[in-house]
Order: structure tokens, then C-alpha cells, then sequence
């Protein structure tokens, strides 16, 4: 089933000028692997990035450029191998990362980084959320961008599925909450800190790195 | 001297099709005169020094000479193809510029790619044409928001100090840009 949740037009422009911070593309490139309307914008998008190219004033080369790359034509390249794979059930665009341990946030909701929040670099967590469970009303420092893996999960705008994308650039408080049966697995972008409302979630933030 | 040979589309796939099938030196340098400067004013643009970019350039070059075999045609340009190779350069560079451990995924994934279905793949190719019409629908701003949109380190403050206004407004003229541009488009289908 595709996607009913897009990654908004301004996202997907950005994703294709390579202007996105790494953990929001690999939020988007898990969407569009499941998408193929914007799979084509993306690529709509690629092209008008190659006619900007075609167009740009061309800037002379260092005079034995050419001579230069001509006699590295025969060199080994970097090995093209494919990266490792993701463990199951994750999707291809984690392919190469390195998925940390699993850690208790509060019953029923687990978290796993992959790549840790930085001085200005997005975070990027897996978040696993059992039947029934809310990740807990919270608030965003800067962007935020999840991307369901498997599972649902509903918030007041609505219920993502697999491949859906919820983005938000506001102050707006929110809390997902899983519906179905199922675990709900998805992967989680996040500029700055989350702002978790309760109190007791505050408090073990450090301890769990988000 | 600068060497930048203009040359169609046609020629250009052409000539990465040469590199490909035949390993084609003079079909290279051909196209190293064509998008090596090109590829140069890219990074320059995103703020690489003329050194780092003209490394990146040649960089994007061996690129294309090994991988020449995975161009397709029939789904983009070659203009295309190459940018989505100098954007992906440029991503890593930037990563290893940042990473201070090693990173052991390697480049970029090429992951558009690997998915893109016969579906797009069509359409593609033959809205190249339609999509060089549809900016010339837009007004000059307009053009000037997409374009800085690639070619700016950080578009939004970028354009925000350009063309002074604020931050939210451009923000919203790039996404009423977008959806025109996409009416275009899909107009014209
Ligand atoms: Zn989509």
C-alpha cells in the first residue's frame, strides 16, 4: 500500500539539492523507497538540479586537471561494495549504520540511537512503542520528522502506517499513540531536544540521550 | 583558459554511454571539459575552497568514469546523472568533515535509485524538455528561490539576505514556487 503521509514539497526539493541534514534524508529515503509519486518528484527535483548545473558559469580548471584524472582512470576505485544490510525487518536506507542498544524509555516504549544528537546535527533514533502506548506528549527544539517502519500510530492529524512521514517544524506539543495490535517500529529525526512535558521524562533525558 | 565546451544533451549521454561500453578516453576528456568546470562552480557555490573544489571536481569525474555503466538513459539526462553525483560527493565530504569517528557506510546510497520503478523511469525521461518549459513559466524570482535552493549552503537564510525579506516569507514563497511549478508540470503531462 503506498504512503498517504508525504514528506512536504519544500522536504523533498531539499532532499534532492542534498541540502538535508543526514538523519532527515534518511527519513525521506526510507519514504520515497515506499513512494513512488515522490520518487518521481524527487527525480523531477534531480533534474531541475541538473539543468542548474547545466546553466552554472563554467569555473577554469587548474591547467593539469585534466592530465591529472586521465592517469587515475586505471586506479582501484573505492571498493563499490554494497554496505552492510540492515538487520531484519529494517528498511535499505539504514543499510551501513550501526543500530545502538535498545534502552527502556518507560514500559512498553524502547529507544535505539543510530546517530546522536550534535551541535548542529539532527539526531536519529529507532523507536519501538508497544500496542496501546503513547510516546508521550513532547515538544521539539527545532524540526522533527518520524517515519513509521511497521505498526500505526495516531496523533490529532491523523494515522500514519508504514511509509508515512509526519513532519513538524513547530512548538506544538504532541503525543503518538499506537493503534492496532502491533508494535509499532519507526524511525525518529530530531533537531535539538525533545521537550517531553512530564516531568519524570525530563529527568531521565540525559540518561537516554534524546 | 577556460575550456567549457557547450554540448547537447544527446551528445553528452552519448558520451557516458562511450565510457561505458567502450572505456573511451577521448570521450571522457570530452566530457571532463564539459562538467568538470560546471562541477567546480557547484561546490565553489556550497562554499568549498578553489582547491577543496577543484578536487571535488576531478573526484566527480573518476566517479562518472566508474560508474559510467550504471547511466541509464532512458531515465535521465546526463546533466542530471552527473549532479546527482557532485551532490552526493559533496554530502559525504561534509560527512567526513563532521564525523570523528569513522564512518563505515560508505557513500552515499544511491537508494532513488536502486528503487526508482519503470514507472517513474519513463516519465523521466521525457519530462527533462517539459520541465526546461515549465521555468520558463516562472518569474525571474521565482527561478532565482529554486535555483538558490541547489546552489546556496543555507538556502533559506541565503535567499532571506538576497532578496531581504523575511525568513517566513521566503519560506512560503518557495513553497507557493513549488506548487507552481508542480502545476506546470503536471499541466503539461
Ligand atoms: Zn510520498
Amino acid at each position: 500500500m503506498s504512503p498517504l503521509h508525504h514528506p512536504s514539497d519544500e522536504t523533498l526539493l531539499a532532499h534532492a539539492a542534498g541540502a538535508l541534514d543526514e538523519a532527515f534524508r534518511v527519513i525521506v529515503a526510507v519514504h520515497i523507497a515506499a513512494c513512488a509519486q515522490c520518487r518521481s518528484l524527487v527525480l523531477r527535483a534531480e533534474q531541475v538540479g541538473g539543468e542548474m548545473l547545466d546553466t552554472l558559469a563554467a569555473t577554469a580548471m587548474t591547467g593539469d586537471a585534466l592530465d591529472r584524472t586521465l592517469a587515475r582512470l586505471d586506479e582501484q576505485g573505492p571498493a563499490d561494495r554494497p554496505a552492510a544490510p540492515p538487520p531484519d525487518g529494517l528498511p535499505a536506507a539504514l543499510a551501513g549504520y550501526t543500530i545502538g542498544r535498545w534502552r527502556s524509555l518507560f514500559p512498553g516504549v524502547a529507544l535505539a540511537s543510530i546517530l546522536p544528537p550534535e551541535r548542529g546535527r539532527a539526531g536519529l533514533h529507532l523507536l519501538r512503542l508497544a500496542p496501546g502506548r503513547a510516546l508521550g506528549d513532547h515538544g521539539h527544539g527545532g524540526r522533527e520528522m518520524s517515519v513509521v517502519i511497521a505498526g500505526a500510530v495516531t496523533d490529532e492529524r491523523g494515522t500514519y502506517g508504514p511509509g508515512d512521514v509526519a513532519e513538524r517544524d513547530d512548538e506544538a506539543h504532541h503525543a503518538p499513540v499506537v493503534v492496532g495490535g502491533q508494535t509499532c517500529l519507526c524511525l525518529i529525526a530530531v533537531e535539538g531536544r525533545l521537550r517531553f512535558r512530564h516531568w519524570a521524562l525530563r529527568l531521565l533525558q540525559p540518561l537516554i540521550g534524546v | 583558459m577556460t575550456r567549457s565546451v557547450v554540448q547537447s544533451p544527446a551528445r553528452l549521454s552519448e558520451l557516458i554511454v562511450r565510457i561505458a561500453t567502450l572505456r573511451d578516453r577521448a570521450a571522457f576528456a570530452e566530457m571532463f571539459d564539459h562538467f568538470a568546470p560546471r562541477v567546480k562552480s557547484y561546490m565553489l557555490r556550497l562554499g568549498a575552497g578553489p582547491t577543496e573544489a577543484d578536487d571535488l571536481a576531478q573526484e566527480a569525474m573518476l566517479t562518472i568514469w566508474r560508474k559510467a555503466a550504471r547511466f541509464d538513459p532512458t531515465r535521465a539526462g546526463a546533466a542530471t546523472w552527473v549532479f546527482t553525483i557532485a551532490r552526493n560527493l559533496r554530502i559525504d565530504a561534509l560527512r567526513r568533515e563532521r564525523c570523528v569517528e569513522p564512518f563505515d557506510g560508505g557513500a552515499v546510497p544511491d537508494v532513488p535509485d536502486e528503487a526508482a520503478g519503470a514507472d517513474s523511469a519513463m516519465a523521466a525521461a521525457q519530462s527533462e524538455q517539459a520541465l526546461r518549459a515549465a521555468f520558463a513559466g516562472l518569474s525571474e524570482e521565482e527561478t532565482m528561490l529554486v535555483r538558490m535552493s541547489f546552489f546556496e549552503d543555507q538556502p533559506h537564510s541565503a535567499i532571506s539576505h538576497t532578496l531581504r525579506l523575511p525568513l517566513g516569507t521566503v519560506k512560503s514563497k518557495l513553497r507557493r514556487t513549488l506548487a507552481r511549478l508542480r502545476a506546470i508540470l503536471e499541466a503539461g503531462r
